[in-house]
C-alpha cells in the first residue's frame, strides 16, 4: 500500500498482516505517516496505491461498510474535545449501530462503563474530566462498540505518567481478556509492561516489523 | 395595546404562531451551525435566499419557495465544487456569497422591484404571514423536531467527533448533507420571518447561550429550544408592547437573555474555582 498527500509520498510499499488477538504498536518519528495510516485502515482517507483488507474486506467496498463497526477509534482529539456531552453519552456513540434494543443498549452503556471503571463518571461533563478519566470513558465507548478490532492514535500524549500506566494495562487487559486486537500509534511504549507486542517502526517511507517479547 | 387584545387579530396571532414554532424548532438548527463550524456556510444561503426573493419577486412567485430552492441549490452546488477546486469550503462559501448578492442587487435593479418588497425581505414580514405560510414553518419546525429526536445519537455522535462517528459505523456524510440542508430550508425561512437582518437572534443566538449553560448533548438542545422560545415569544410580546419591530424586539430580548446567562456562567465558574481552591486548602492544611 502507498500513502500521501498532494506531491508528497509518505511511504511506498508498506506490506505487513496483523493476526486476530494481536497487539500492534506503530512508532515513528513524527510526520512519517502513523496517523495516515491507521485512517486509511479506518477508511477515513484513501490510499493513493494498494488496499488494506480488514477481516478479509477490502476498506471501501460495500461488504467493508457492513463491518467497519468492528474497528473502534480512539483518535487525538479524544482528550481535548470541547462539545458539551456527559460521559455517559460519549460512551452511548459506540452503540448507535448495534442492532440491539434500546434497554440492552443501556444496560450495555453502563457495563462498559463499570468494566473500564468510569461508571462514576457516568453524569459528569466530559469537558471537565482529567486526561486518564477521558481515556478511560473513550475505551468504554470503544467497548460499548463490541469490536474485534481497537485502534489507537497516540492515547497518552495528554497523561501524566500513572494515568499512561493504567492506560496499558486496560489495553492489555481487553487485548488478553477480551480478545480484542489492538493497534496503537505510539512513540512512548518502551515505558510499559511485559507482554508480546507486534512493532512496526515507519522510517523514511518503508517499515521495520518486529515480534517483541518484552519484561518490564 | 392590551396584550390579551393580540389573539384579536389574526395577522398578529399567525405572526405569534409562527414566531412559537421558530423559536422551539430553529435554534435545534443554530446548534449545527455553530458546532460544525458552518457559519460562513450560513451567511452564503442567507445571501442564496436574498437572491431566490429577489427572482420570485422579480417574476410574481411565492418568495418563499423560491428562497428554499436557491438554498437547495447552493447546498447541493457548495460540497462538490469544494471537493473538486480542492479549496477549502469557506472559501467557496465566501465567493457565492458574493456572487448571489451581486446578482440579486442585478435582479432588483433591472426589474426596478419596489423598495418596500426589498425591505421586507431584510426586516421580515411576520405580520404579513399568509395561512400557507403559516403550514410551512410549523410543518418545518415539526419535521426539525421529529428528525432530531429521532436521530438524536448519530447527531450527538457527529457533534462530538466526525471520525468517531463514522468509525462507529454511522453514517457521518448522510447526516451532514441532511445538515446542510436544513440549515438551508431554515434560513429561507427565517429570513420570511424576521428578516436577514436579524435571523441570528432566532437561529443561532439562542444556541450560543445555551452553550454557556449545557452541561449535556440532551441539556444543549433542550435548552437551545427553550431559549428560542423565550428570545421569540418574549421579544414578540415585548416589541408589540413598545411598538417596536418584532424583528428588534427578539434580538433585544435575545441580547438581554444572552448577558444574564453570560454573567451566570461566569459567576459559576469563579465559585466553582473558588470551592475547588477551598478544597484543596483544606485538604493540605
Amino acid at each position: 500500500m502507498a500513502a500521501g498527500f498532494e506531491s508528497r509520498l509518505l511511504y511506498n510499499e508498506v506490506n505487513f498482516t496483523v493476526m486476530p488477538g494481536e497487539f500492534v504498536v506503530i512508532t515513528g518519528e513524527n510526520g512519517c505517516g502513523k496517523t495516515t495510516l491507521v485512517k486509511i485502515l479506518l477508511g477515513l482517507l484513501p490510499a493513493v496505491a494498494g488496499e488494506i483488507h480488514v477481516m478479509g474486506c477490502r476498506v471501501g467496498t460495500p461488504e467493508w461498510k457492513k463491518i467497519r463497526k468492528k474497528v473502534s477509534y480512539v483518535n487525538q482529539q479524544a482528550v481535548t474535545a470541547d462539545f458539551p456531552v456527559t460521559a455517559r453519552e460519549v460512551v452511548g456513540i459506540g452503540a448507535v449501530e448495534l442492532s440491539r434494543p434500546h434497554h440492552e443498549k443501556k444496560q450495555l452503556v453502563l457495563k462498559s462503563m463499570e468494566s473500564m471503571n468510569c461508571l462514576h463518571l457516568q453524569g459528569s461533563p466530559y469537558s471537565v474530566l482529567s486526561g486518564g478519566e477521558k481515556q478511560r470513558v473513550s475505551l468504554a465507548r470503544c467497548l460499548c462498540q463490541q469490536p474485534s478490532i481497537l485502534v489507537l492514535d497516540e492515547p497518552s500524549s495528554y497523561l501524566d505518567k500513572q494515568s499512561k500506566k493504567d492506560l496499558l494495562l486496560s489495553l492489555e487487559r481487553l487485548n488478553r481478556e477480551d480478545r480484542i486486537t489492538v493497534i496503537m500509534v505510539s512513540h512512548e511504549f518502551h515505558e510499559t509492561h511485559a507482554g508480546k507486542w507486534k512493532i512496526v517502526h515507519m522510517e523514511n517511507g518503508t517499515v521495520d516489523i518486529r515480534d517483541e517479547d518484552r519484561v518490564s | 395595546m392590551n396584550i390579551l387584545e393580540i389573539f384579536q387579530y389574526p395577522p398578529l396571532l399567525k405572526g405569534g404562531f409562527a414566531l412559537l414554532a421558530a423559536g422551539l424548532c430553529f435554534p435545534l438548527v443554530g446548534v449545527f451551525i455553530l458546532r460544525l463550524n458552518l457559519v460562513a456556510f450560513k451567511f452564503t444561503l442567507m445571501h442564496g435566499a436574498f437572491l431566490g426573493s429577489a427572482v420570485a419577486l422579480a417574476v410574481g412567485i411565492d418568495p418563499l419557495v423560491a428562497g428554499f430552492l436557491f438554498n437547495i441549490a447552493l447546498v447541493l452546488l457548495l460540497a462538490p465544487l469544494s471537493r473538486a477546486s480542492r479549496l477549502n469550503a469557506g472559501y467557496i462559501a465566501a465567493l457565492f456569497m458574493v456572487v448571489t448578492v451581486a446578482v440579486a442587487f442585478v435582479v432588483i435593479y433591472k426589474f426596478s422591484l419596489p423598495a418596500k418588497d426589498i425591505l421586507s425581505l431584510l426586516w421580515g414580514s411576520v405580520f404579513a404571514l399568509t395561512n400557507a405560510d403559516l403550514a410551512i414553518i410549523a410543518g418545518f419546525a415539526a419535521v426539525t423536531a421529529s428528525l432530531v429526536a429521532i436521530f438524536f445519537n448519530r447527531i450527538i455522535a457527529v457533534l462530538y467527533d466526525r471520525e468517531i462517528a463514522f468509525s462507529s459505523g454511522i453514517n457521518e456524510a448522510l447526516v451532514s448533507n441532511l445538515v446542510s440542508i436544513f440549515t438551508g430550508l431554515t434560513v429561507a425561512l427565517a429570513m420570511k420571518l424576521i428578516g436577514a437582518l436579524l435571523l441570528d437572534s432566532v437561529l443561532v443566538l439562542p444556541a450560543i447561550t445555551a452553550f454557556l449553560v449545557a452541561k449535556s448533548a440532551r441539556g444543549l438542545f433542550m435548552a437551545a429550544s427553550v431559549f428560542g422560545l423565550v428570545f421569540s415569544m418574549g421579544g414578540f410580546v415585548f416589541a408589540i408592547t413598545l411598538d417596536i419591530p418584532v424583528s428588534s424586539g427578539v434580538t433585544l430580548v435575545g441580547a438581554l437573555v444572552f448577558a444574564l446567562c453570560f454573567a451566570w456562567a461566569k459567576l459559576a465558574k469563579k465559585r466553582s474555582l473558588k470551592g475547588i481552591f477551598k478544597k484543596t486548602w483544606t485538604k493540605e492544611y
